[in-house]
């Protein structure tokens, strides 16, 4: 093959995987204002988030305070746990300062799937960092 | 489509492997090169992490699971060792092979976003104990 013509291809490519995640973007994305309740603790509403930018708090309720175990940003998927096992929600979601995100339902995961396998990949990759992080952390533990 | 079809849709990228009891399928620290992808049709796997002063943390997983996922995907040696528990037969795929069979197959892809999920809490769960925020 001519290299122009490979080019042209890649090129293409390319820019029909932009154009389905502006697609994605412009379907599933929404704002959330500062201190908003994203995840409910006990919940067993079944939604994901994945974050596009800004951060969120991941508390849990101790007695009768909340307490922050982590900051999750841009990139980091929300919430797939109950999403894909069923199970209720172990921990409350907040906002910390505004936030773009995409949120999904299990049908609109199946349909992003069939427009876009990459997709799936993407979230695969996500998981498995963060498996890859939690097993440092556990392999260090005393 | 039944169970039996769209599993063929997905296996027909890989191969398919017989490991008897006992055999190590990989271990903690094996290169990051050419790692399969393991899909359980029968049998018995025992997952084990190592914690630091060497005890081990198992996970069982029976037909119907993946695993050796996480390794191909962040890129790094392999974290866990995989055993054998029963006589098991196991498909695997390379990196690309599983890629392919996860573009024509929700079903495989929606197991191996689970698999991982439940991964996950489980590690979260082991985590949150060992550092006294999760009592069991």
């Amino acid at each position: 093959m001519q290299e122009k013509e490979y080019n042209d291809i890649m090129k293409i490519g390319f820019q029909a995987e932009e154009a389905i995640d502006e697609h994605i973007k412009e379907k599933f994305g929404r704002e959330f204002p500062d201190k908003t309740i994203l995840i409910k603790e006990g919940e067993t509403k079944q939604e994901i988030f994945w974050l596009l930018s800004g951060e969120v708090y991941i508390t849990r309720k101790m007695e009768k305070k909340y307490k922050v175990l982590a900051t999750l940003g841009s990139g980091e998927l929300i919430g797939e746990m109950s999403f894909f096992d069923r199970s209720v929600r172990s921990a409350t979601v907040i906002t910390k300062g505004p936030v773009k995100a995409l949120v999904f339902s299990k049908e609109d995961f199946a349909d992003i799937f069939r427009a876009s396998p990459q997709w799936t990949k993407r979230f695969l990759t996500s998981l498995s960092c963060r498996i890859r992080l939690m097993i440092e952390k556990l392999i260090k533990l005393q | 489509m039944s169970k039996r079809k769209y599993m063929e849709s997905y296996l027909q990228y890989g191969e398919e492997n017989i490991f008897e009891a006992g055999t190590v399928i990989y271990k903690a620290g094996d290169p990051n090169e050419n790692k399969p992808i393991f899909f359980i049709t029968a049998g018995l796997v025992k997952i084990d992490i190592t914690l630091a002063g060497g005890a081990k943390f198992p996970i069982y997983l029976q037909p119907d699971s993946i695993f050796g996922l996480v390794e191909p995907l962040a890129e790094c040696n392999r974290l866990t060792s995989a055993f054998a528990m029963e006589p098991s037969i196991l498909y695997s795929w390379d990196q690309e092979n599983f890629e392919l069979a996860s573009g024509v197959s929700w079903e495989l892809a929606q197991a191996s976003i689970t698999g991982l999920t439940r991964f996950l809490r489980i590690l979260n769960a082991e985590f949150g104990e060992k550092i006294g925020l999760i009592k069991r």
